[in-house]
């Protein structure tokens, strides 16, 4: 029974064609023509066993009714004038019959998100964004964001939302302008596509899975591993000339945080708030308002809310991306390097350093610089921490 | 009235679908009985509470609801019938509170399905002697008005539903003692401007067929203004005393009382003391004719949003055998054969608890203990005697249902009749031992004009049995 299973399974590959003429042809060469002999000896031995399988095979009963395939298929003629036909079909009733419009996509949020100028209060209300949490949790600090309670739970004004939206996306958009690097986070179950679609669409960062604390804080350690790029004015990179300097660049901070779960990641809102770096926030009923620098008060429970959120936050990043790169073009560089990064070296540069290492050790200014440039950032982490 | 002017998001969420739903009913009360009921928290209410809610597929599957949050795909995307009630929209624990309402939901529709018009309640048998005894549609103009208007007469009030007042026949006597110490007390001062009212009526009335009387003069001189004097109320009054049918009628138009049943009503009694007093006309324009006399009005509107159409009277047209004479029938379960609760045999019919057509031959259940064994004749139905546990599935039988009432508990009260055979045979295919009717003999010689035909079609075929079947 196994055997008779082996036949019809590999009949196909045991009865076709053993090899193409053509191709035994373009095989034949003047210096390879022993070669050619051996391989034609050898396909002829293939053949004669490839007979006696098939006189083995054609005894079984149930391969005996088994019609192989042949090669010999239907002519470039017929194939020409069936597909003429189609077409000639297709042009006479294509225009008949009703035209499907198009349906509800769910995810239309997410492939093509709404611009900050598209933010309605129809949308905002379309998509859950007024519904706050349960009366019994909320958080005096957003009584100002709330309109009532309705069903026992506090329902957030779509107007509060929609200006705080709107000065939300005027930051992203202007971080992104300035060159800055923004960091979309999201990590609640299904936020992802959303914050992805964000960060790609303002060229940033995007963070869906848990938060890893001290990535800011003690990046240095966390993010040692990751890369590090260094790019012209018109986000081509510069390939050559900064290998040296990257290699011990310290871990790149993000200059603008948007947070979807600020519940969540407390941990790195304050991690944010020790280094200056702006936060964005969507600040349901039951969060504090004071974690993040530029709240949202929104639902942040709602996967539509926020893949509106998000989107807009992203067209508006995406918009001061454009506007960025149009002004480079036309000579407008909107943002300054790091310090410390200098120009591009080139191969003199490099000689001339070997010689100031030969020639001694650094001087007392560039000893002073360093120290100073330490000194007030430690100074400045304090006066943050005084604050917190 | 003036409306409050409201910000263009305030307007927005008031025209808002979460904001559109209800807030839930009370839960019906538990009847009081000794015995203690058969309570259960999960069981399906008599009438839904809250509103039943659904998405489109494509939603269902990303678990959007349009709610607070998505909701759990685990428990929401396997049920066959995705119909959710919201209990809270956000609790202390951060979730949102749904439970399936398939129930009253797959009620409705097989309601429907079923296509039974909503019927008012049945009267009571001693007073329907002399009244009209059908039960009519609750739609029908006659009895279907909410409208106070000036008509305080017997028959606008007995074409009205709806009524301020309670109905003092269904309540307790402590619920009794509260209304009149809560809410007539109060209104005691507005009981007494209303007599001087219907007083200065009253002396009209009598002004005006005095001067009939006496002169023959016009009706003009009907004006209820005039002055009524304290000595004046204080006969007026001292006359209702002795007349409490005409008592009973401004104590009712005054608090907006349902009619009451009439049966033993005080005035009732009264009559039948004094019967030279009150004559049988009098006795009979008591009587209200309102159909919830009985039963008391409805809560809501009699038919209950369940089902609108107004009649019973509808042809099935099935599609090979043509218009039946009778309904497809409904497969009714069994619930309790007879003596397994309280003695009485009860079915289940599209998800509504009813009792056995009593008055048909075929649910006659009749008892053992009277008579000798052998005298008792078998009941058609075999499931309704004893359970049958060999059955899969449990007892079954045809009934049709006929009518349906929502009483003021929320409960539907439906009535139903026994399957006729044939109905049964043709909803269940077995149509094999019937004979078709022979085809039309057509005699070749003879000219048939289409109307002809059509004419032996009909005394042969559809018309000579009731479902187009003969043996």
């Amino acid at each position: 029974m196994i055997l008779r299973n082996v036949a019809i399974r590999h009949g196909r590959s045991a009865l076709a064609a053993p090899l193409r003429r053509s191709f035994l042809r373009s095989m034949t060469t003047d210096t390879l023509t022993h070669e050619t002999d051996a391989l034609s000896h050898s396909v002829h031995n293939h053949l004669k066993e490839t007979h006696s399988i098939e006189a083995s095979i054609n005894q079984l009963n149930l391969t005996k009714t088994f019609v192989p395939p042949s090669d010999a298929g239907e002519s470039l003629d017929s194939i020409k004038t069936d597909y003429d036909s189609q077409q000639r079909l297709n042009k006479r009733t294509g225009k008949l019959g009703s035209a499907v419009e198009k349906g509800y996509v769910p995810d239309a949020l997410v492939r093509n998100p709404p611009k900050p100028a598209d933010v309605t209060l129809e949308l905002l209300m379309a998509s859950q964004s007024h519904l706050g949490h349960s009366t019994s949790l909320w958080n005096p600090a957003n009584q100002r964001y709330i309109f009532g309670i309705r069903q026992g739970i506090h329902i957030i004004s779509l107007e509060e939302t929609a200006a705080h939206l709107r000065r939300a996306a005027k930051v992203v958009e202007g971080v992104a302008y300035h060159g800055g690097l923004i960091l979309f986070v999201g990590t609640r179950a299904g936020q992802g596509p959303a914050i992805v679609k964000a960060a790609r669409l303002s060229k940033g960062c995007h963070l869906f899975e848990k938060w890893i604390p001290g990535s800011i804080t003690n990046g240095d350690q966390i993010l040692a591993r990751c890369d590090i790029k260094v790019v012209d004015k018109d986000d081509v990179d510069i390939t050559s000339g900064f290998e040296d300097k990257i290699g011990d660049w310290k871990a790149l901070k993000p200059d603008l945080v948007v947070c979807m779960n600020p519940l969540e990641n407390y941990i790195m809102l304050h991690e944010c708030g020790l280094n200056n770096i702006p936060t964005i926030g969507v600040i349901d009923t039951d969060a504090d308002p004071t974690w993040v620098t530029y709240p949202i008060p929104a639902n942040d429970d709602s996967l539509r809310c926020i893949q509106v959120i998000a989107g807009v936050l992203g067209r508006a990043g995406q918009e001061g991306q454009g506007r960025r790169l149009e002004a480079a073009k036309t000579g407008h560089i909107t943002w300054l390097p790091p310090p410390g990064l200098g120009s591009p070296e080139t191969a003199e540069d490099k000689k001339a350093a070997a010689n100031k290492v030969r020639r001694g050790p650094p001087t007392a200014d560039e000893i002073a610089a360093e120290q100073s440039r330490g000194k007030s950032s430690k100074q400045e982490m304090d006066d943050v921490d005084g604050e917190l | 009235m003036a409306s409050r002017s409201v910000s263009p998001g305030g307007a927005l969420l008031r025209a808002s679908r979460v904001f559109s739903i209800p807030a839930p009913l009370q839960r019906s009360a538990v009847e009081m009985s000794s015995t203690g009921g058969y309570t259960s928290d999960t069981s399906t209410l008599p009438h839904p509470i809250h509103m039943s809610i659904t998405t489109p597929q494509s939603s269902l599957a990303k678990g959007d609801w349009g709610l607070k949050r998505p909701l759990p795909l685990r428990s929401t995307t396997k049920s066959s019938t995705p119909v959710l009630r919201i209990q809270k929209m956000d609790t202390f624990e951060h979730i949102t509170e749904f439970g399936s309402a398939a129930d009253h939901t797959l009620s409705l529709q097989k309601f429907l399905e079923m296509g039974i018009p909503l019927t008012t309640p049945q009267l009571k048998e001693s007073t329907q002697s002399h009244l009209d005894s059908r039960a009519r549609s609750v739609f029908e103009d006659a009895i279907d008005t909410t409208g106070t208007g000036e008509g305080t007469g017997s028959t606008e009030i007995d074409a009205r539903w709806k009524f301020s007042g309670p109905w003092l026949a269904g309540q307790t006597q402590g619920e009794f003692n509260e209304y009149v110490q809560k809410e007539v007390r109060r209104r005691k001062q507005g009981f007494h401007e209303y007599l001087r009212g219907a007083c200065s009526v009253a002396l009209a009335k009598e002004r005006r067929e005095q001067r009939a009387s006496s002169e023959g003069a016009d009706e003009l001189e009907l004006n209820p203004q005039a002055e009524v004097t304290d000595e004046q109320l204080k006969d007026y009054v001292k006359s209702l005393r002795q007349d409490w049918t005409e008592l009973y009628r401004h104590i009712r138009t005054f608090l907006d009382l349902p009619p009451a049943s009439s049966v033993n009503a005080p005035t009732e009694i009264f009559n039948a003391m004094f019967e030279n007093i009150s004559t049988s006309l009098e006795k009979d324009s008591t009587v209200s004719t309102s159909p919830y006399r009985d039963s008391g009005p409805p809560k809501t509107h009699p038919s209950a949003g369940l089902a609108y159409s107004r009649t019973n009277s509808t042809l099935f047209n099935h599609p090979v055998f043509g218009p039946q004479s009778s309904k497809s029938p409904v497969q009714a379960r069994i619930i309790s054969p007879k003596g397994a609760l309280h003695g009485s045999t009860n079915l289940g019919v599209g998800g509504f608890v009813t009792g056995t057509p009593f008055n048909d031959e075929s649910f006659r259940v009749s008892s053992t203990r009277g008579r000798g064994r052998g005298a008792m004749p078998a009941p058609m139905v075999p499931g309704l005697v004893n359970i049958e546990p060999d059955k899969v599935g449990g007892s079954k039988v045809y009934v049709q249902p006929k009518s349906a009432t929502v009483n003021p508990q929320g409960s539907v009260i439906l009535r139903v009749v026994s399957a006729e055979t044939g109905a049964v045979d043709v909803k269940e295919g077995n149509t094999d031992h019937y004979k078709h009717p022979p085809p039309p003999a057509l005699s070749t010689g003879v000219r048939v004009s289409p109307r002809g035909l059509s004419r032996t079609l009909r005394r042969d075929g559809a018309g000579s049995r009731d479902f187009g079947l003969s043996n």
